[in-house]
């Protein structure tokens, strides 16, 4: 009996841990909200460390656009971003500090179907989808049984044709989620966090194309000594030194 | 014995955020003095939960200052480690009288119910020159003459005791150039000064000023006409005059607490308010005479276009953004670097080409205000955005300021910069909505929390997610199995014909029996008829068409029936074709009929 009394107090006792942290995060809210952005900002960096999560970076990122740090706020807007990609309030503050930035990047010109495929498989979370699809197959499997076994022909022809349109369904739902998981694990980007020039290749006597300015998020192709292989916003690739962009 | 293991563990985990101390109380003391030096106590207790101080007998220093109390409380949060501590400190500033070796004695406090004794300090003081100007205990009392330094409660503090003085830096200087104002107060030894603040906020006509926050008033001692004051600096002021002549920097008053020594108290109620009557605090109200500074005006002729700057300043314009397309947001910004007043600048006059949309310029004010005035940078940022493709320009930017160290005005300019604007991609919407993202704020922050694990953040495509779809598919498949099973078996007619035989057959039967007991006779023997024969044609997947007696001997002269019941049944149905067609009736005959029925078919389903 003593043991199961043990089992439960530790269990309680590790349910107690995430609360604390949680506590940590409510303080440095509460320090935000004062007006002091220097000590909740090092507050949300030390929650951070220990609990990554899209709320906390979001509000970390809101520290540093109080204190007009402009890449690290898009830092961790970004990062926040990463985990939660469909979350509205992280687009509309990123936008928001990107109009702010020195340079505006125009985007390669795609397709208006891969804009409207983009944004479909954004408008969701992927734990929605998964369970949109899990119902699409359910109902899939109910449209063949009724084709399979109705006895009326119009019953066999509907159920074969909704059947149809459900697994359809499933597919678009699944890769809807997949998409979204694989941006999350496959493509590695980053944030300029200072001004520093592109090249043309890895090296510093390679020709030099153009500045960046901090705050850029650039996409993050391949990498060589010191040196990393970027994509940036309007198409273009080039080499800047490893040291000055900063993962997401 | 491992889970008590644990159990002691955990119990110091909670409790280590919390650290239990003992209470302590030490007493400090510098161990060599010089015999003209001052030099502090102090008595400190490890808790805020603190009565009746009482000090030692002091006899062998003259008291300058104190006691002075301070209570001190941090909390610190380091790694998920939390952990506070709370002080209280008194503070007596002392003289020595003369050369030797003294003792502090302990000095007694009364901490949560417990007396606690301090350590007892041994000072050495050593020098050979005497001091000049022995400081005066202002109104002794006569029961403790040598003891307290402090004044009694209720003695006048003086202007010679307490008052404060404002100096200038300069008392000579241009239009708009920066005067920064020195508050400082003096206190004579004696005056326990515990808090000096503004009575109220000084009314500078013709002047803007602006407070240079003062963190820690830090005081030192300094000889001023044979006593000894405390000094230090309570309040300091940047002011810019804003016309020429002679600008009266008005008087200020300052309301100031003075610790004065308390008796003991007759009344027990007001020995408990004041602490066992150690100091209560005499609000006295200074007023600082007015000074004047002398402003001279700007050089005449003004330049037409000055701007106000008044300092040393560089202008400097650059375009942010890379040469805009049309309907592409762009800013231009121009910055304004260097000391003066900074605070103060009229922005800069820009004329961007009428064929742009322009709008107000942002500016961010980076300077700090300092001894010298404002010093850093100012940024103007012009947001625009061309409308149209072609050649522009935008314009160089003239900006006359005064420069009082060379008594010149200076005309700052940037150089113009050439836009060739070609079309761009965006529309208006995207330019409306650009404006407005610019102009809004950020959302607020977000509560709650949702833990995720960084490398498995989504449900999607992990072994759960995968076993359910394996499961609904699995599950889906057993079923159409057996629903298939079921459905051969309803297909088939045929053996649902005969499995059904026995149970028409009885129905018709006890129809029949029901017609009979109504008396319906014609009725019962059809019904009786076609219970016997329909049964036949189910059992044995017949057409009703085919039927004859003959068929009927014939399915049942098979090789597996009973010929007994073959017998008994066509026996029965001869019956009932007899009697059916007789003319006169026989009811227990009739009911005899349907018993041999009832029979006769029962044995053909075994």
């Amino acid at each position: 009996m003593y043991r199961s009394f043990m089992r439960h107090f530790m269990l309680a006792w590790l349910a107690m841990v995430p609360m604390l942290a949680l506590a940590d995060r409510i303080s440095a809210d509460s320090i935000y909200k004062t007006q002091n952005y220097v000590d909740a900002a090092r507050l949300y960096e030390e929650v951070l460390a220990k609990h990554p999560s899209s709320e906390t970076y979001f509000n970390l990122g809101n520290a540093y656009y109080r204190l007009n740090d402009l890449p690290r706020a898009i830092l961790n807007y970004e990062r926040a971003l990463r985990l939660s990609p469909t979350d509205a309030d992280i687009r509309f503050n990123l936008a928001l500090c990107q109009t702010k930035l020195p340079e505006r990047f125009n985007p390669p010109s795609e397709m208006f179907f891969v804009t409207w495929a983009r944004a479909l498989a954004l408008s969701l979370t992927t734990t929605i989808w998964a369970w949109l699809g899990i119902g699409a197959l359910l109902l899939a499997i109910l449209c063949f049984a009724v084709y399979r076994f109705a006895s009326r022909l119009w019953l066999r022809r509907c159920g074969f044709h909704a059947g149809v349109v459900m697994v359809v369904g499933v597919l678009l739902c699944n890769s809807c989620a997949a998409w979204q998981v694989y941006q999350y694990h496959s493509i590695q980007r980053g944030v300029v966090m200072k001004t520093t020039t592109v090249r043309a290749s890895h090296g510093e006597s390679a020709k030099s194309l153009r500045e960046l300015h901090a705050g850029t998020t650039v996409m993050l192709t391949d990498s060589l000594d010191a040196y990393r292989s970027v994509t940036l916003p309007d198409g273009n690739e080039g080499w800047i030194e490893a040291d000055a962009v900063e993962k997401i | 014995m491992k889970f008590l293991y644990i159990h002691i563990l955990l119990i110091l985990n909670i409790f280590m955020s919390v650290p239990i101390m003992a209470q302590t109380f030490t007493a400090e003391a510098p161990k060599h003095v010089d015999v003209n030096e001052y030099f502090r106590v102090s008595f400190r207790a490890t808790t805020s939960d603190v009565a009746d101080f009482t000090p030692p007998s002091l006899n062998d220093f003259e008291i300058l200052a104190g006691p002075s109390v301070s209570k001190n409380s941090s909390f610190q949060m380091i790694n998920g480690r939390t952990t506070s501590s709370t002080s209280t400190t008194y503070t007596y500033v002392l003289s020595p009288k003369g050369t030797g070796t003294f003792t502090i004695m302990p000095a007694t406090i009364n901490v949560g119910g417990t007396t606690l004794k301090s350590n007892s300090v041994n000072i050495q003081v050593t020098g050979n020159t005497p001091k000049q100007g022995t400081p005066q205990a202002q109104n002794q009392t006569q029961t403790q003459p040598d003891e307290e330094a402090l004044q009694a409660a209720g003695s006048r503090v003086t202007e010679r005791d307490l008052y404060i003085v404002v100096t200038p830096s300069h008392t000579t200087r241009y239009e708009q150039e920066a005067v920064v104002l020195t508050y400082r107060i003096y206190a004579r030894a004696g005056v326990g000064l515990s808090n000096v603040s503004l009575s109220q906020k000084p009314d500078f006509t013709g002047l803007i000023s602006q407070e240079l926050p003062v963190k820690n008033i830090q005081m030192h001692t300094e000889s001023v006409n044979g006593s000894i004051y405390r000094t230090g600096t309570i309040l300091q002021y940047v002011v810019f005059p804003q016309h020429s002549g002679r600008i009266e920097v008005p008087s200020i008053s300052f309301t100031c607490t003075v610790a004065q020594r308390q008796h003991i108290f007759d009344d027990p109620f007001d020995a408990f308010f004041n602490s066992g009557g150690s100091t209560v605090g005499v609000q006295v109200e200074r007023r600082v005479k007015p000074i004047y500074i002398n402003v001279k005006p700007l050089p005449e002729p003004r330049p037409a276009n000055f701007s106000g700057g008044v300092g040393q300043f560089q202008l400097k314009g650059e375009l942010l953004s890379p040469t805009p397309k049309s309907n592409d947001v762009a800013n231009y910004r121009i910055s304004i670097t260097g000391t003066g007043n900074l605070s103060l600048l009229t922005p800069p006059q820009l004329q961007l080409p009428n064929d742009f949309d322009s709008y107000e310029p942002e500016i961010t004010d980076q300077s700090e205000t300092t001894f010298e005035g404002g010093r850093g940078t100012v940024l103007y940022d012009y947001t625009f955005v061309p409308r149209n493709i072609g050649q522009y320009e935008i314009p160089a930017v003239e900006y006359v300021v005064f420069n009082p160290v060379s008594g010149q005005y200076e005309t700052l300019r940037t150089s113009s910069i050439h836009l060739d604007v070609k079309q761009g991609k965006r529309t208006n919407a995207d330019v409306q909505h650009e404006l407005q993202l610019r102009n809004s704020d950020i959302r607020a922050l977000k509560q709650g929390e949702t833990r995720v694990n960084p490398k498995h953040p989504f449900w999607w495509g992990t072994w759960g997610y995968g076993v359910v779809y394996v499961s609904i598919l699995v599950l889906a498949g057993l079923l159409f199995h057996l629903l298939k099973k079921r459905m051969i078996r309803q297909s088939d007619t045929l053996g649902n014909q005969r499995r059904r035989a026995g149970r028409v057959a009885t129905r018709r039967l006890k129809q029949a029996r029901r017609l009979l007991e109504k008396g319906a006779e014609r009725e019962f023997f059809d019904e009786l008829s076609q219970a016997m024969q329909g049964y036949i044609a189910d059992k044995f997947n017949v057409p009703l068409s085919e039927m004859s007696e003959e068929r009927i001997e014939e399915i049942l002269s098979r090789p597996d029936m009973i010929p007994e019941a073959r017998e008994r049944f066509c026996q029965t149905l001869n019956d009932c074709e007899c009697a059916r067609f007789s003319p006169h009736s026989d009811p227990q005959g009739r009911k005899r009929l349907y018993t041999d029925a009832v029979i006769a078919i029962d044995m053909l389903e075994k």
